[in-house]
Formats: C-alpha cells, structure tokens, sequence
C-alpha cells in the first residue's frame, strides 16, 4: 500500500486505534500487526501493478522468507561453537542471496550472458521473473538477523516476534532497514499507551507528504522527465537544473517515503532509526553517506565492508573494499549495468578522499575544509560530484546519462524550463538542509505544548495544502502508474 | 487511555524528542481525527471525484460515495470548499471546465482530401469537423535544410518509444522533432491532464507534418460524460465517449495533410488489464479505419507472443528472443522500446518517402 493514498488514510486509524487497544495483549497485537502487514503488503502489489495472481503468491513469499530465516536463526544459535555454524550461516546467507538474485537479477544475467552469444541463442533460458515489492529490502534485513545471532550480539527471536518484525507495515515496503535487535526488543517492553511522541509523528508524515507528494511531482513533471526524455532538446541551463531537480526529487521521494513509515512507527509505540539527515549539506562523500539512506550505509558497512576486511588488511585492500562495497550498493538499488556505475562513482570517489584525507593527515592539515570559501568549495564538489552520479541512476542507458551530461555544454540550444518556482523550489529545498536540526526540535516540541484542537488545526492545514498543491488528487491513487 | 502524559511519576517511559510533550492514545485519536475530518472537509470535491471514479457499483465506489457525498454537502454549507476551488483557480485547474474536446472538434474548416467524417457521440458534441490550423506547405521535399517536422506525444508508453525513436531520428538531419510527453495521462481525464488543449497549443506552434502519438495505457477506467455521468470500461457508453474523444483526436491531427501515425496499446500480463487494453486498442482501430490518413501501429501485434498472448520474450529481428517487458507486465524494457520504435520510424519513413525525401 502506498502512504500518500486514500486507501491508507482509512487504513492506518483502523490498524492505530486495534494497536492501542491490544496493545496489551501481546501475542493479539502481533497477530494484529501480522494481518496489517500482510494486508498493506498484498495491496502495495496491487498499486505496484504486479499481475493479480502473484499479489497472494507474493505475500505468501514474505512470510515464507521469514519462516526460513527464523529456522536458520535457531539452527545458529543451537550451533554456536561448533563449525556447523559457520556452514548454516553461510546457507543461510546464500539461501536469501539466490532468492532476490532470481527475482531481481536473473535478467541482468541473462542479458550480460547474452552479449558472449550475439548470433546464438542465449544459453540462460528466456525466463522473465517478475520481481516482487520490497524483496531487497526484506532479504537485507533477513540476513542481519541470522549474522547477529551468528555474532552473539543478538538472541534467536520468537517466530512470531520475528515474522511480525519483517512483516510490520510502515518499514516493509520501503524501509528503513531496522535491525531485529532495534525492533525486537521494543516488543517486549509494554508500551505506554499515554507516551506517543506525537509531535515527532506528525512533523514527519506531514514533511514526509509535502515532499513526496507536492515537491517530487512538480519536479518530476517540471524538468527532470522532459530534460532525461530528450536531453537534445535543451539548454545547458535546463540540463543542469534536470540534475538538480533530480537530486532534490530522488531524496524528496525517498526521504518522504521513510519520514512516513518513522512517523507511523511511532504513532504505534515503535521507534525506528533516522534514515536521512540532510544529506545534501555533506561537504565530503563520506559524510554523505553518513546522511543518506543511513539505515542502507550501515548494514553495507556492518555486513559487507567489515566482513571483506574493512580497512584492516592494508591500503589497497581498504580502497578495493570501498569499491566492491560501494559497486554491490550500486546493484541493491537497482538491476543494470547503470547502477554498478553509480556505485562505481560513489566507491571511486570514496576512495579518492580516503587517500587525500590520509595525505593531509600526514601534512598535519585538518581533514576538513580549514576555512568557510573551503567549506563552501568542498560543498559544491561533493554536491556536484553526487548530481553527476544521479544521472546514470535515473539513466536507462549509458548513452542516455551521456547525452544529458554532454548536453550540459550546448551552450546553443535555448533553456526554457526555467521558471522562478522551479529554481526557488530547487534552490529551497537545498536551503533548508541547512536549517539546524536543534531547531526543528524545538519546534517541534513548541507544536507539543499547543492546546489539542489547535494542533488539530495545523495538521488539518497541512494536509490540505499537501492535497491543494500536489498534483490533481495525487496521480498515484487517479491514475494507473505503470 | 485518553488523557494527555504530564511530567513526573507518570511520564512516559520514552522520553519525546526534545523535550516534547507526549500525547496518550486517546488524544492523538482526537487530533487526528479532528485533522483528517477537516482536511476531509476542504478536500471533499477532490474526495468525491475520486470515489466516484471508482468503477461504478465497486465496494469503494459505493462506500466512498456514501462517506464523500454528505461530506462534500456539509462542505458546502459551511463554505469550506471554497479555499480549495481559489486555489485550483490560481493553479489553472477548474473541474467544471469543459473537457477539451468539443473545442478540438469544432471551429475550423476542413481541408485536405483525407479529413474526417461526423463522429459519433455519447453525451458530447459530435466531432463534425477537424479543428486544426492548416500546415505550412513545405518548400520541398524533406531535406536536411528542410527537415520533416515531427511531433510525438502521448504518455509513458510514448515516453518510453520517444525517447528511443529520437535517438534513431539524431542520425539524420532530415528529421526535426518536438515532443510532448506527460506520464499517468490519457484521454479519459481531461481533467487531470488536458490532452485537447496542449496538443492545439504544439501543434498551432510547431506545425508538424507528421504527428506520432500514444494513448490509452492510463485510460482503461471509468470516465464522466458531458452530463457528469460515469460509464466504467466495457459499457456500450464508455465506448461511445472514448471513441468520440479518440476521433476528435485523430480528426485534429490528421487534418490539414499531415500524416497521424496512432500508435495503439500493447497486451498486457494482468488479465484484467489486458482486458481493459483490448477495447481500448478495438475502439482506437475502429476510429483509425474510418480515417485513410491515419496509419494504425498495431502494438498488440508486435508484441504478441509465439501463442498469440502476452510474452516476456520475442523473436527480434536478429533472430534472437530478447526480454521485451518491464517488470510491471505492460511496459516495455529498453529492447521493447528499441523494436516498437523501429517499427514506428519505420511508418515515418514511408511519409518522408512518399514526400521525396530520402530516410536517413
């Protein structure tokens, strides 16, 4: 089920007021949550247009992927000490590696096998998988579970613990990637039914609804499709906003998609992990990665990096490391040859600063910028060395990202997306990355003390201006996106 | 349950973020709800429409009717729709606008000798005449210094060919070509996006020769006549107004000489969807038969597998079986769109040809 949807809007006070009222049944709250996600998950198939007979099928496959990795989790922990662990976990571990590669990346494999047979057919069979919603993220968080009870950093959950984990609406879909042992352990705690950080939930959704709905629309529609539809036809001017328009609308849609799935965690007594915190006002690369998608960067550093040997095995092995980590992120995202680009980009570059970084270190400079205009530079590199990375992440092609990134220096063709909106929504929603994080707090707490109705008020507001300037009705829930 | 957590020996177990005050259940109950009322107040008409765009007689046709209706009445009462109408008049965007195709129908002479023929209609102004401005003759055959100008819109689909149909077109100076593409779009909510008056607005600028679009991948769901009745997909209405609407369309852009190449939807994996697709593809071919200046790019079959139904793969033409649809069962994937565009350049070459000029 997508959020910004009629169809979630009737169902999440149905799921919050069940939730507080089973709350302190335990075992009827989880099976409670059960239903939801299951529900939430089989719709979400229906809105993603996956063909009819697959949404149950699907949804039958989330619980199943749980109910084996819940299996391989005990059979860990029985085994603890003993080398049959180590065979178990690393079953387990390919066992969710072929399930997502088979639905995800089988076509990949076939076309790159294709190009060694360019007159004969193709040995892989013609076999297209349609690939089911959320698979990359619910394997990822499968595979933490049984490497944290392999660590002994984690104990083997109940199955209905853990299938309530996975399978619990806000994160299944699009994340964020919470780890069991940030969720478990929130279910065995009673929940205070009189402590629900409100103020937090409904700054969020709210935020998370204005940038998915208002601000990722009008972008999309205003300069990123006509600029990647046709680079040809524009200006260097259009061409650039196209890239800085994308990098606001992928960060507006992701970033909103998650703000959401926090803030409904929490109005159901579950706190998640912040999964962005101004990513765009990182004056280096890796600070970047610190600040986007922060729940992704830490489980590719926890069980990719380190498990390859993070920077423990020497220069060159670090910087392959970064690469190899960086390049696998570039696959999660998405199944093409482009993604691996993207990736290549970010763990290139990663590399580069880790080595200027060490250069400075040795000069006895500071590692950051020394000065504001050196802030200022390091800023709009990293910013720009991101937007040039975005452009084979929304690419189908490599000539396509070519195209637009050439098309940057036709100075000849006229620009004439330019609006005073578009830049003032672009050049804004950079702006307030900059805006303290403090003091959103404290407004936030500010909205807290307001009496009920008031608050009532504001919210009501902030809807309706979500709904008066998105696009007629949301076009997700009017039309068919296919 | 319903009152608000104070400080002290009864403050909550998780601290709120910075400070805040916490809200017991029951009080976000109240805010939320009061909230979601309200904004369910200034939002009605939006709701309502939605709703009722539902396929008629559905569950959530009829029990958003039955929630939205005395809504939107209270609303009204109170006043409080009309923030929401300021704002879509200051965003341009009026419900109760006259559809666009009545205009696209009527108003201009026709001309030419392949122009159209009354259209039928159902609960909208016939289609008597095509309303286009009349084309700049060319000086000459197709050249590079006087390229065929050659317009494409339409909606993902056509996004998806355009995209890859004007990269074979930049290899030959012969060809000049504008593009309007907007995804989510089709002919079944002018109200969303208006089809009728952005396809006068480009054509009147740019004058192409040839016009290349697709319709109808969004298109397969309920619409509203001219009386503000809805007809759902495969009602004998449905198929009255969309086909008069395609006509207009076609009669539009076919007039004045140019060349209009339709080309129509592809099958689709869903059962249902593919169902919806066939009367859209069986209305827009009847439309284009009745129009000798319209070329009908048949979509459905060149995507139709070895049994005659959907297929992942096709035989392309190097004789290899090649991945065509993307992972949503109805769009294509980049070989899809790299055959369906040869097929469509394939149609604009035999205009460039039967103009004198040389394909490139």
């Amino acid at each position: 089920m997508l959020f910004p949807t009629i169809q979630f809007g009737l169902f999440f006070p149905i799921v919050f007021l069940i939730s507080w009222l089973l709350r302190p049944h335990p075992t009827a709250w989880k099976l409670a949550m059960l239903a939801a996600g299951g529900v939430f998950y089989y719709v979400g198939s229906e809105q993603a247009k996956i063909p009819d007979d697959l949404h149950l099928r699907y949804t039958l496959l989330l619980f199943c992927v749980a109910a084996v990795n819940w299996v391989f989790g005990s059979l860990i922990h029985q085994t603890r000490g003993t080398p049959a662990q180590r065979w178990l976990l690393g079953l387990a571990v390919v066992a969710n590696i072929v399930c997502l590669a088979y639905f995800k990346y089988y076509l990949l494999l076939r076309d790159s096998v294709g190009w060694f047979f360019p007159d004969a057919d193709n040995p892989l069979p013609a076999w297209r998988p349609i690939l089911p919603i959320a698979i990359s993220f619910f394997i990822f968080q499968a595979i933490s579970y049984v490497v944290d009870i392999a660590k002994g950093i984690f104990r083997p959950a109940s199955l209905l613990d853990f299938v309530t984990y996975l399978s619990f609406f806000p994160h299944v879909v699009a994340g964020p990637i919470v780890r069991a042992r940030e969720f478990i352990p929130q279910l065995r705690e009673p929940a205070d039914p009189r402590g629900i950080d409100a103020a937090k939930a409904f700054r969020l959704i709210l935020a998370g609804m204005f940038k998915k709905v208002v601000v990722s629309s009008y972008l999309l529609e205003a300069v990123v499709q006509p600029v990647f539809n046709a680079p040809q036809d524009h200006g260097s001017v259009d061409v650039l906003l196209g890239l800085y328009g994308y990098a606001v609308l992928i960060y507006c849609d992701f970033s909103g998609y998650t703000d959401i799935a926090i803030g409904a965690a929490e109005l159901l007594g579950i706190r998640f992990p912040p999964n962005f915190d101004s990513p765009y006002r990182a004056v280096t690369l890796q600070d970047f990665w610190r600040r986007w998608h922060m729940t992704l960067s830490r489980w590719l550093r926890d069980y990719l990096y380190v498990p390859l040997g993070g920077n423990r095995k020497g220069e060159v092995r670090t910087y392959v490391n970064l690469m190899l980590t960086m390049v696998i992120g570039g696959l999660w995202h998405g199944a093409s040859w482009t993604f691996v680009v993207w990736g290549a980009i970010h763990g290139g570059w990663l590399a580069g600063e880790r080595y200027f970084m060490q250069r400075r270190r040795a000069a006895g400079l500071t590692e950051g910028p020394a000065t504001a205009i050196g802030a200022v530079v390091w800023w709009l590199v990293t910013f720009n060395v991101v937007c040039v990375a975005w452009t084979f992440f929304n690419a189908r092609t490599f000539t396509l990202a070519a195209d637009v990134l050439l098309q940057l220096f036709d100075f000849s063709t006229p620009s004439t997306l330019v609006t005073p909106l578009l830049v003032v929504t672009i050049a804004g929603m950079i702006a307030i990355q900059f805006i303290p994080h403090d003091w959103v707090i404290a407004a936030q707490a500010r909205f807290s003390y307001y009496p009920l109705m008031l608050q009532a008020l504001v919210l009501a507001a902030g809807l309706w201006v979500v709904d008066a300037l998105g696009p007629s009705g949301v076009a997700p829930f009017i039309y068919f996106q296919f | 349950m319903a009152t608000t957590a104070s400080r002290g020996p009864r403050q909550s177990r998780r601290a709120a973020e910075g400070g805040a005050r916490p809200l017991a259940a029951g009080n976000v109950v109240k805010v939320g709800g009061v909230a979601l009322l309200l904004a369910a107040l200034l939002n009605s008409e939006s709701l309502l429409e939605l709703a009722e765009r539902q396929p008629p007689g559905s569950f959530t046709n009829e029990l958003g009717t039955a929630l939205f209706e005395p809504l939107h009445r209270a609303a009204e009462l109170t006043l409080l729709d009309r923030p929401g109408e300021w704002i879509d008049d200051l965003r341009g965007l009026n419900t109760e606008a006259s559809t666009g195709f009545e205009e696209l129908a009527a108003g201009v002479e026709p001309s030419g000798p392949a122009t159209a023929t009354t259209v039928p209609s159902a609960g909208e102004t016939p289609a008597t005449v095509p309303a286009a401005p009349p084309t700049t003759p060319p000086p000459g055959p197709p050249s590079a210094d006087n390229p065929l100008r050659i317009y494409l819109a339409g909606d993902s689909l056509a996004q998806g060919w355009g995209s890859v149909l004007q990269g074979q077109l930049a290899e030959s100076d012969v060809y000049d070509v504008e593009e309007r593409v907007r995804s989510s779009t089709g002919l079944t909510r002018p109200d969303y996006f208006n089809w009728p008056d952005a396809l006068q607005d480009d054509v009147e600028s740019y004058q192409p020769q040839v016009v290349v679009v697709t319709f109808g991948g969004n298109d397969g769901q309920p619409l509203k006549d001219d009386d503000g009745d809805y007809h759902d997909v495969g009602d004998p209405e449905w198929a009255e107004v969309y086909g008069a609407r395609t006509g207009a369309v076609m009669d539009y852009l076919g007039a004045n000489g140019r060349k209009l190449i339709w080309v129509g939807v592809p099958n689709a994996k869903s059962e249902s969807l593919n169902q919806r697709m066939e009367i859209i593809r069986g209305v827009a071919m009847a439309e284009a038969e009745k129009r000798p200046n319209v070329t009908y790019v048949d979509s459905w079959a060149l995507f139709r597998g070895a049994n005659g139904g959907y297929a992942e793969y096709i035989v392309d033409q190097d004789g290899v079986a090649k991945p065509m649809r993307a992972n949503d069962g109805y769009h294509m994937s980049f070989t899809g769109y790299e055959r369906w565009a040869r097929a469509i350049k394939a149609e604009i070459d035999n205009q460039l040809v039967a103009l004198g000029g040389t394909p490139g």
